[in-house]
């Protein structure tokens, strides 16, 4: 199914409690910073955390859609740059192209090397640099009926064919690679007063494995009347791209992203709610003319206007997104703070 | 002498710092150093390279010998100035 939609409003808000030189010299300051979805620091684009408002011709209903994600960071004792965070994710929408609710809280630590490589005293750009996050969270996602599934149809007090919620806890392992010449970006000079960027194309790519236990503490129950209880392992693998041509004055950013979600082992119970394997894909195409919000922490700060159109097509059993197509075109107003 | 030597004779913390955000830029940092007042992503530094490489380089080679504390992923932005990373090191 396709839908039309007008997204009003999106924003990316990230709050710092200091300013960088300040933040060296207060070691226990934490960082916050909001986000649309759980991400590492270091990816091919921000997400921006967006409340949603659309007016679909479709089923003249209207409908709204939350995807935010809130991180809370801190330094942990020694002398290291690891961190410890604890993050709360919400990914919500009642539109019948992508219904989701889906809640988490985590616990975690983030792990970098003790040390990079070098070459002649200078950082080397042709190592392999891996940064991890592990984490301990507690996850909520509804499970939603299929109306139209026999059982269903013969008897639909069945408790599977109403929205039921599950709740588990997932002990994650997410590691992130990069290598120097995954990223390029562009040159800015000052002409005739004003800033402009080379004729660079911009890119950055961005690969990530995320190993996965999920152990149910709040079961649904599935279509036969069992409880769908027990532990899924696995592993989801995501690689994300983006590249950013110079138009006229400003850049059109094309992003793409494909994820695979493949479990190792399934509890037998769970095998009706969890598919063994599922495939997502996101592009999106966005003409930004305003503050640019490529990089991850793009500069300078305040409101950045952009029109563009996302796709994004399958499913997601992790996050409990049903296989389903759709299409947005949206006006998005990012927000970026120092 | 070379340009980076005869940067390196008047500075040698800011030479170094030179000559490893020029491993990560297009363009050539040696040959027309940057001011001051130039942001990392002006001079063409992308977000993750200056998290994943020069934040970790900086710790390593210039904050542990001073055992001044590590700075953290997420805390070096594109949008510092030169002298702002300088003053880190």
């Amino acid at each position: 199914m396709t839908m039309r939609s007008i997204n009003l409003a999106a924003a990316t808000f990230a709050f710092f409690s200091a300013p960088v030189a300040a933040l060296a010299q207060q070691p226990a300051a934490p960082t916050i910073v909001l986000t649309g979805e759980e991400a590492p620091n270091s990816r091919a684009w921000t997400q921006p955390a967006s409340l949603t408002y659309v007016d679909s011709s479709d089923d003249g209903e209207d409908r709204t859609q939350l995807n935010a994600a809130l991180k809370v960071s801190g330094r942990m004792p020694g002398q290291t740059a690891n961190t410890w965070f604890v993050r709360g994710v919400a990914q919500v929408s009642d539109r019948a192209s992508k219904e989701q609710e889906t809640y988490a809280l985590q616990v975690g630590w983030h792990f970098e090397p003790d040390e990079i490589r070098t070459s002649g005293g200078l950082p080397d750009p042709n190592a392999l640099n891996v940064f991890t996050d592990v984490s301990l969270g507690f996850n909520s996602k509804a499970v939603f009926a299929n109306p139209a599934a026999a059982a269903c149809v013969a008897d639909p007090s069945l408790p599977a064919c109403s929205t039921q919620h599950e709740r588990s806890l997932r002990l994650a392992v997410d590691v992130q690679p990069h290598l120097a010449a995954w990223e390029q970006t562009y040159e800015t000079r000052i002409v005739d007063g004003r800033p402009r960027t080379s004729d660079v194309w911009a890119r950055s790519f961005a690969p990530r494995a995320l190993i996965f236990y999920d152990e149910v503490t709040d079961a649904v129950i599935n279509a036969a009347g069992a409880r769908a209880e027990g532990g899924v392992a696995g592993v989801k693998l995501s690689a994300s791209l983006a590249l950013a041509p110079p138009i006229l004055e400003h850049r059109f950013v094309f992003r793409a992203s494909v994820q695979h979600v493949h479990a190792l082992h399934v509890a037998d119970a769970r095998a009706s709610t969890f598919d063994a394997d599922t495939t997502l894909f996101t592009a999106s195409a966005d003409y930004e003319f305003g503050t640019r919000s490529f990089s991850a922490d793009g500069a300078p700060t305040g409101w950045s206007p952009s029109v563009g159109v996302t796709y994004s097509d399958g499913s997601d059993a992790l996050a409990g997104r049903a296989d389903k197509d759709d299409v947005t075109i949206a006006f998005r107003l990012t927000y970026r703070g120092g | 002498m070379s340009t980076l030597a005869v940067l390196a004779a008047d500075n040698e913390k800011r030479a170094r710092l030179i000559a490893a955000l020029d491993l990560f830029t297009r363009r050539n940092l040696v040959a027309e150093p940057p001011a001051e007042a130039d942001t990392m992503e002006g001079l063409g530094v992308g977000s993750t390279n200056l998290d994943r490489y020069i934040r970790p380089w900086i710790n390593q080679t210039f904050r542990d010998p001073q055992n001044r504390p590590r700075l953290l992923s997420g805390q070096l932005k594109t949008s510092a100035t030169f002298a702002a990373v300088l003053g880190e090191c």
